[in-house]
C-alpha cells in the first residue's frame, strides 16, 4: 500500500533522507528503529505531508497514487495517519469538537452522513473506554494540561476513531509508563487487521514486544541499511548501532 | 475647515429651533461644544492619541441628517438575542422609536430625551465624565446628540434582567451623521446590565455613540457592547466611566463591522477597591480599520484593572490598539493587567499597538504584553492531518483565538449571536 523509492527530502537547506527505499503492503507491521538525527520523525512528516519538508527526488506512493501533490488533509483522507510525537496542545478548541470535525470530514469522504451531537458522543465515548481515556479529556481543549500518556492514548484514540489504512506512529512509546504502553498497544493491535498497515518509529524495543512486527528496519544517516525479523529489534538493544554501521561501510 | 466639520455645524445651526425646548444648561453647553469642536477640528495624526489613524478620507465628506428611516429592518433583525426578559429600547438614526420598542420601567430606564422631570440628575451629570478633555468628537457629540438612553438605577436596587437598546441606522444611507449619547447611573450598591447593539446595512454613514457612566460606591454595571456597522461606516465609540469605592465594570467590546471604528474608553477609578474587567476583540477584513484606545486611571489605592484585546486581521485591514494604565501617586497596592494579542491572517495586514504604563507608585503590580503573530503553523497541520481542510482549519484556530473573549459573555443567547457572528466574519479569511 506505501511504496517509497529512492526518496530524498530536505528540511530548508539540509538533506535529511538520502534515498530511502520502504515497501509496507496491507496487513504488515514494519518498525523503523535508528538513533536521533537518522531521519526517523522526517520520514514521518514527509509522508504525512508537513509543508517544511522538500521532497527533491524519489517517488512516494500510496495505494499507487503520488502523495507529493496532495496537501495533508488530502493524506488523511486517503488513509493515512500520523500518530504525533509531539501532540499539538490547541487551546480554546474543545477536544470533542475537534474530534467531531475530524470525524465528520472524514465520513464525508467516504460517502457517509455526518453523525449529530448525540451519536458522536456515544461513538467517541466507547472509542476513549477502550482506551481507558478519561470522558472529561473529551470536555477540555485538544492535549492542553493533558500528561504525556494522556496526550498518546488521545492519538490513538484519534487512530481508532478515524479508522485509516495505514498508522505511522511517530515514537509514540516515547515518556509512556508501562501500563499506558500496554493500553496504546492493545489500540495498536486491535486496528491491525489484514487490511491495514502500521509503521511504528521507536528507539527502544520495549513497545515491540507488544506490538510485534513483521519486518524491523535500521534507519541511518537518511537511508533504510539493515532490515530484519523481529529478532533485529532485540539485537539492536543489546547490541546498540555501531556494528550496523560498521557493516554497512564494508 | 475640512468638509465635515463645515457640514456639521450646518446641521448644528439648522437644528437651532429644535433645542429651543431644551434646559437653558444644555443649550449652553451645546452652543460651547460646538464652538470647541470647530476649533478643535477634526483629529490628525499629530496627535498622539491619533497616530495611526488617517481620518483623510473623511474629512472631505460633506454629512447630512439623516432619514430615520425604519423600514429597512424587520422586527427580528432588531431582536437577535431574542427576550432577555428586560426592556428594549430602539433607536433608529439616533431618534427613539417607541413602536419598536418595549418599555421596561421607566424609572429605571427610558430615552434621555424624554426625561426633563430628571433634568436636576441630568444636569448634574451629563459631560462630567468627560470632565475637560480636548476630544473633538466628545465635542460633536455634545453639540448635536439627537437622544440615547438614559439608566437610573436607585441606591442598593439590584436589576436582574438585561436593559438591551439597539441603535439602527437606516439602510442605504450615504453620509449621514448620527449622535447618540447615553448616560448611566448605577446609585450605591445597584446592579444592573446593559447590553448595546449597533448595527447598520448597506450604508456609508458616520456615526459618534457617546457614553457617560457613574458607578457609585459598590456598584456593579455589566456593560456589552456589540458593533455591527455597515462595512463603509466611520463608526466612533466613546465610553467614560468613574469608578467609585468597590465599584464593578465588566465591559465588552465585540467589533464586528465598520470601515473605521474607533473605541474610546477611560476608565477613573474615584476610590478604593474599584474593579474593571475590559474585554473586547477586533476582527477587520478588507480594508477596514479598527482602532481602540482605552486608559485605566488609577487615581485610588487597592484598584485592579484587567484588559484583554485581541485582533484577527486579514486582507489588508488594519488594527491599532492604544491602551495606557496611569498609576497616580497614592494608588497603592494597584493590580493592573493588559493583554494585546493579535493574529495576522495576511501579509498586507497591520496592527499597530501600544501597551504603555505610567505609574508613580511604589508598591503596584502591573503586567502588560502585546503579541503579533500568525497562525501556529504545528497546530494548523494537526488538524489537517486529521482530515480537516485548511480553511476550516483556520476558522477552527481564529475562532479559538476570539474565543477567549467570546467565553466572557454570560448572557447565552448574546454570545451565540457573537459567535455566530464573529464566524460568519472569519469565513474564508
Amino acid at each position: 500500500m506505501l511504496e517509497i523509492k529512492k526518496l530524498h527530502a530536505r528540511v530548508e537547506e539540509t538533506p535529511i533522507l538520502k534515498g530511502l527505499n520502504l515497501t509496507v503492503k496491507p496487513g504488515e507491521v514494519h518498525a523503523i528503529m535508528g538513533l536521533n538525527g537518522s531521519g526517523k520523525s522526517t520520514l514521518a512528516k514527509v509522508i504525512a505531508g508537513r509543508e517544511d519538508y522538500e521532497i527533491t527526488g524519489g517517488e512516494l506512493l500510496f495505494e499507487g497514487e503520488d502523495l507529493t501533490e496532495l496537501a495533508p488533509e488530502e493524506r488523511a483522507w486517503a488513509g493515512i495517519f500520523l500518530a504525533f510525537q509531539y501532540p499539538v496542545e490547541i487551546p480554546g478548541v474543545d477536544n470533542v469538537y475537534f474530534l467531531k470535525a475530524a470525524v465528520n470530514a472524514m465520513r464525508e469522504h467516504r460517502g457517509q452522513d455526518p453523525l449529530d451531537a448525540f451519536d458522536f458522543l456515544q461513538f467517541i465515548r466507547g472509542k476513549a473506554r477502550e482506551l481507558e481515556f478519561d470522558d472529561d479529556l473529551l470536555k477540555r481543549p485538544v492535549n492542553v494540561g493533558f500528561s504525556g500518556g494522556e496526550k498518546k492514548r488521545n492519538e490513538i484514540m484519534q487512530m481508532t476513531a478515524l479508522e485509516p489504512k495505514l498508522a505511522v506512529l511517530d515514537e509514540t512509546d516515547s515518556g509512556l509508563d508501562i501500563d499506558a504502553m500496554k493500553v496504546v498497544a492493545r489500540g495498536v493491535n486491535n486496528f491491525r487487521s489484514e487490511n491495514n498497515g502500521v509503521i511504528v518509529i521507536t528507539h527502544y524495543q520495549r513497545l515491540l514486544s507488544y506490538i510485534v512486527p513483521d519486518v524491523v528496519h535500521v534507519l541511518m544517516d537518511g537511508q533504510i541499511v539493515k532490515s530484519g525479523d523481529k529478532s533485529l529489534a532485540v539485537e539492536l538493544d543489546e547490541r546498540g548501532y555501531d556494528w550496523v554501521r560498521e557493516e554497512a561501510a564494508s | 475647515m475640512s468638509a465635515a466639520v463645515q457640514s456639521l455645524a450646518a446641521l448644528f445651526s439648522a437644528g437651532a429651533d429644535a433645542r429651543e425646548g431644551e434646559s437653558s444648561w444644555l443649550r449652553k453647553q451645546r452652543e460651547e461644544a460646538m464652538e470647541r469642536f470647530v476649533a478643535l477640528g477634526l483629529p490628525t495624526t499629530r496627535l498622539e492619541a491619533w497616530k495611526h489613524t488617517k481620518l483623510r478620507k473623511f474629512s472631505p465628506r460633506t454629512l447630512v441628517a439623516p432619514s430615520g428611516d425604519a423600514s429597512g429592518w424587520s422586527a427580528e433583525q432588531l431582536a437577535v438575542f431574542g427576550d432577555l426578559g428586560g426592556p428594549r429600547l430602539v433607536f433608529v438614526d439616533g431618534a427613539y422609536r417607541a413602536e419598536l420598542s418595549t418599555a421596561g420601567d421607566t424609572a429605571i430606564v427610558r430615552p434621555l430625551s424624554g426625561a426633563s422631570a430628571d433634568d436636576a440628575l441630568i444636569a448634574d451629570h451629563l459631560g462630567k465624565a468627560f470632565g475637560d478633555e480636548e476630544n473633538a468628537f466628545a465635542s460633536a457629540n455634545t453639540a448635536l446628540f439627537t437622544d440615547g438612553v438614559l439608566v437610573t438605577i436607585p441606591r442598593g436596587k439590584v436589576v436582574e434582567e438585561p436593559i438591551e437598546v439597539v441603535f439602527a441606522t437606516s439602510v442605504g444611507g450615504r453620509d449621514e451623521a448620527r449622535f447618540t449619547r447615553n448616560l448611566i447611573v448605577v446609585g450605591k450598591g445597584a446592579q444592573a446590565t446593559l447590553v448595546e447593539r449597533h448595527v447598520g446595512r448597506e450604508s456609508s454613514d458616520f456615526g459618534v455613540s457617546s457614553t457617560e457612566i457613574f458607578l457609585h460606591d459598590g456598584a456593579v454595571f455589566k456593560h456589552l457592547r456589540v458593533q455591527e456597522e455597515a462595512t463603509e461606516s466611520v463608526h466612533i465609540v466613546q465610553t467614560r466611566l468613574k469608578l467609585g469605592r468597590d465599584a464593578n465594570y465588566r465591559g465588552l467590546l465585540a467589533n464586528l463591522g465598520g470601515e473605521l471604528v474607533r473605541s474610546e474608553t477611560r476608565a477613573i477609578f474615584e476610590g478604593e477597591n474599584g474593579t474593571m474587567e475590559l474585554d473586547g476583540f477586533y476582527v477587520p477584513r478588507g480594508r477596514e480599520h479598527v482602532d481602540t484606545w482605552t486608559v485605566a486611571d488609577h487615581a485610588s489605592a487597592h484598584c485592579f484593572s484587567r484588559q484583554l484585546f485581541k485582533g484577527v486581521l486579514s486582507d489588508k485591514s488594519r488594527g491599532v490598539f492604544n491602551g495606557l494604565v496611569i498609576v497616580r501617586k497614592d494608588a497603592q497596592k494597584t493590580d493592573a493587567i493588559q493583554r494585546n494579542p493579535n493574529i495576522l491572517l495576511s501579509d498586507r495586514a497591520t496592527v499597530d499597538t501600544r501597551p504603555q504604563l505610567e505609574i508613580y507608585a511604589d508598591d503596584v503590580k502591573c503586567t502588560h504584553g502585546a503579541t503579533i503573530g500568525r497562525l501556529d503553523d504545528d497546530a494548523l497541520f494537526y488538524l489537517r492531518a486529521r482530515g480537516i481542510a485548511l480553511d476550516a482549519a483556520r476558522e477552527m484556530l481564529t475562532t479559538a483565538f476570539a474565543g477567549e473573549v467570546v467565553d466572557t459573555i454570560e448572557i447565552a443567547s448574546v454570545k451565540e449571536h457573537v459567535a455566530q457572528a464573529l464566524a460568519k466574519k472569519l469565513q474564508g479569511a
